[in-house]
């Protein structure tokens, strides 16, 4: 089975150091050339600097500059190649098989066999791709590895994983073919080394060496159109990524080559067409990806016409693409289109950063990702992981970690292009238009009114946006054939939402006074029973605890915003967490539309961050005086 | 064996220091006759403090780069605390952006003053200056004498 989460992909091999522990453990550096003592005038054995010199010489798998460490992965597997380079360099093809058969041949010694493996790996990946050494030695591996290449492969997946950015271009190739060998063979694990790879194209990205990436594995894929056939499984996610990729590639001006657009769609259709079944696992952002492509080419543009008026036609039970719309996206597909370094930034603001902290990190993570304005197609991905993928646990709700909506909020006010922003807040609300309680998870749905929530006060702009999108947009034009259905599931959301004490009323997040009475109008017109009666009253909000911009006693007490959802993830009833409960007296589950009005929440912005969504950078003067 | 510390352990003069930080900014390339120096704000969890980086290394570092420094030293230049990394010292990047920092305090924010050990006059050390007195930065003081690598 396919393994998409790369933090869990089994390590056979404890001794090689995990690039996420290093930040960690520093001190624990696993390079024998970094122990060495630090050395006086009077030492004669050759500075730090020159031995680090001699070791990166022979360093050939990754991408080294002048400041970079040696790869401590690939120290250890040189380590491991340089034992058997001499019997690979100096002897004929079957003494090599006959000396490492030899070698392994203790089952018992696992130890050996992994050692041996690596040095084979290694030396495929840094043989020159037009050599017929490579091949060679992947047959001599096929011969010892005991294992139908499971370790092998599983080395292989971490080290793509966490390291493919890093590799040299020949290694890189050699990955690729690699790959194709796999295929080649039918390898279980070969869907698994693909989806891993194919995570490695980043989107928004038109730079040769990732076009071509996504060309190559491509072609790999066409050239096995049967393995492909056989693996339903494997079918959505690579129609996931290359439907993703298209989006880029529309009317590219080179280095993109047209008929690379071509081809790709012809395989996005063909498998559309041909296995429609496996297809529409993916679910609501299938739908997402094809009306996006359905304004953009021809191709798309008929496909969707057909999907829509005879849909019975790709598969005799497929009525409706409203039956798309109403399966949840799963997880591994939207966690796919964020490669594994992406998604180790993303998560490390969301898990560890706290709220106003997050600045420096936004910063280059823009830096990284999202400098171009080819790179703003990135934008509603990491949106869609944000509200899908990564649901916090409690504990980290009720921190000061920065809220999922912070995140969220300034992606969009990074969204120079109005395309590109409609197209995030579209992958904002999409779990809202179909909204079914039993079906959805109440976390894909929190990001959104939290961030209009949170943005109202003090960025009504935001919330003014969200809510004309919503009113304007999602309600109206977006799909007029089925408005009425987006209507029930968007509120849906709302009532879900009030329910558990995600916002504790319509009314704290759209004040008219900070969202204009016309807006709030609109609200009404749609939503007339979801807004709490006093406000229909037009109640003066906050009459009587004063000014609008204190927080309750109740938010300030419990930590405001991020405790406030804590209890709606597991509907945990502690009345502790649940502010509105302890207002009702009755003890029954509290009722939005019978407590007293309250005042709106602040929420839990630090003092310092006058501006949470807006990246800027830091103006702190740092450099006060220059050395010499 | 080496020990690492941490940022808020560096003080004026201390030798041998190794250390894991992240870079937090990074000012713009100053010529020198020996070479070309970057200052650069590097930070962990306990402090921040300045850098002066040379050349490639310096040209090649960046916000959010995770640095391992051995065998770097600590000096004065003009009342402030600077990390250096030295001849014999080695920066490297070991990783990028999952890394804990701070801003404050930010060790080279404070102003200090450098005069002669009394017990050995060949040393030399540093005192810090009373905030609210600050004086303007002596142009005499002395600076060892730094080498392009």
């Amino acid at each position: 089975m396919m393994n998409q989460q790369p933090s869990q992909q089994p390590t056979t091999v404890p001794q090689i150091p995990l690039q996420s522990s290093q930040q960690q453990l520093p001190i624990q550096q696993s390079s024998p050339i970094q122990q060495s003592s630090n050395p006086t005038q009077s030492n004669p054995q050759p500075s730090i600097q020159q031995q680090q010199h001699l070791v990166s010489q022979k360093l050939k798998l990754f991408h080294k500059r002048e400041v970079d460490e040696p790869d401590p992965l690939e120290l250890v597997w040189r380590d491991c190649y340089e034992k058997i380079e001499q019997l690979l360099i100096n002897s004929t093809e079957n003494d090599i098989n006959n000396s490492l058969v030899e070698k392994t041949s203790d089952a018992s010694d696992v130890k050996t066999h992994t050692e041996i493996t690596i040095g084979l790996l290694y030396a495929i990946l840094i043989s020159v791709p037009q050599s017929n050494l490579g091949a060679q030695y992947f047959k001599s591996l096929t011969f010892v590895s005991k294992d139908s290449l499971l370790t092998f492969c599983n080395l292989l997946k971490k080290m793509i994983g966490d390291k493919f950015q890093k590799l040299n271009d020949n290694p890189r190739q050699q990955v690729l073919w690699i790959i194709n060998e796999l295929i080649n063979n039918n390898h279980p694990e070969s869907e698994s080394v693909s989806s891993i790879t194919l995570r490695h194209i980043y989107g928004g990205n038109l730079l040769q060496k990732n076009l071509s990436l996504g060309f190559s594995m491509l072609n790999i894929f066409i050239s096995h159109k049967a393995w492909l056939y056989n693996k339903p499984n494997f079918i959505p996610i690579v129609l996931y990524h290359y439907l993703r990729l298209i989006q880029d590639h529309i009317n590219k001006p080179p280095p993109f080559n047209p008929s690379h657009l071509k081809e790709e769609t012809m395989f996005c259709l063909d498998l559309l067409k041909n296995r429609f079944q496996e297809c529409i696992v993916i679910g609501r952002d299938l739908i997402r990806l094809l009306q996006y492509l359905s304004n953009k080419t021809p191709e798309f543009e008929q496909l969707w016409k057909d999907l829509n008026s005879k849909p019975t036609s790709f598969s005799s039970s497929y009525q409706d693409i409203s039956q798309s719309m109403r399966i949840p996206t799963p997880k591994h597909f939207l966690q796919s289109r964020l490669s594994p370094e992406m998604e180790i930034q993303v998560l490390y603001i969301l898990k560890e950063v706290k709220f106003g902290n997050q600045k420096r990190y936004q910063q280059w993570f823009v830096t990284k990702y999202l400098m171009t304005p080819e790179s703003e197609s990135l934008i509603p991905d990491i949106i869609r992981y944000i509200c899908c993928v990564y649901h916090p646990p409690n504990h980290v709700l009720c921190s000061d970690i920065v809220p999922r909506w912070a995140i969220i909020g300034w992606l969009l006010k990074h969204c120079k292009s109005d395309a590109w922003r409609n197209y995030s807040k579209l992958s904002l609300f999409l779990d809202w238009l179909y909204y079914e309680q039993k079906h959805d998870s109440i976390m894909n749905i929190e990001p959104a009114i939290l961030l209009m929530a949170g943005s109202v006060k003090k960025y009504a702009d935001m919330t003014i946006d969200l809510v004309e999108y919503i009113i304007g947009t999602l309600l109206e034009t977006y799909d007029p054939q089925r408005k009425e259905l987006i209507k029930t599931g968007i509120g849906n959301s709302f009532s879900t939402l009030l329910e558990k004490n995600v916002v504790q009323s319509l009314n704290h997040v759209f004040p008219p006074d900070f969202i204009g009475t016309a807006l709030y109008e609109r609200i009404k017109q749609n939503f007339h029973s979801l807004l709490t009666p006093s406000n229909q009253q037009n109640k003066p909000l906050n009459s009587s605890t004063g000014g609008i911009n204190k927080p309750s006693p109740l938010s300030s007490s419990s930590g405001g915003f991020p405790t406030n959802n804590t209890h709606h993830q597991q509907q945990v009833k502690s009345p502790l967490l649940q502010p509105n409960s302890l207002q009702n007296s009755s003890g029954s589950i509290p009722n939005n539309k019978n407590l007293p009005q309250q005042p709106p929440q602040q929420p839990n912005l630090p003092n310092n961050s006058s501006q949470p969504f807006v990246n800027k950078p830091s103006n702190q003067p740092i450099l006060q005086k220059s050395p010499p | 064996m080496s020990t690492f510390i941490k940022v808020n352990e560096i003080k004026p003069y201390t030798k041998n220091i190794n250390c894991v930080f992240i870079v937090l900014d990074k000012g713009l390339p100053t010529k020198k006759k020996e070479g070309t120096i970057f200052q650069v704000l590097v930070a962990d969890s306990s402090a921040a403090i300045n850098m002066t980086l040379w050349d490639v290394i310096g040209e090649q570092v960046q916000p959010g780069d995770i640095l391992r420094l051995k065998g770097g030293y600590s000096n004065i230049y003009i009342d402030l605390l600077n990390l250096y990394v030295g001849k014999t010292g080695l920066i490297e990047k070991i990783g990028e952006f999952t890394f804990p920092f701070v801003e404050a305090p930010n060790l080279s924010a404070t102003l200090w003053n450098v005069h002669p050990d009394p017990n050995n006059p060949k040393n030399m050390v540093a005192t810090p200056k009373i905030k609210s007195n600050p004086m303007k930065p002596n142009p005499m003081i002395q600076h060892p004498p730094q080498q392009p690598k």
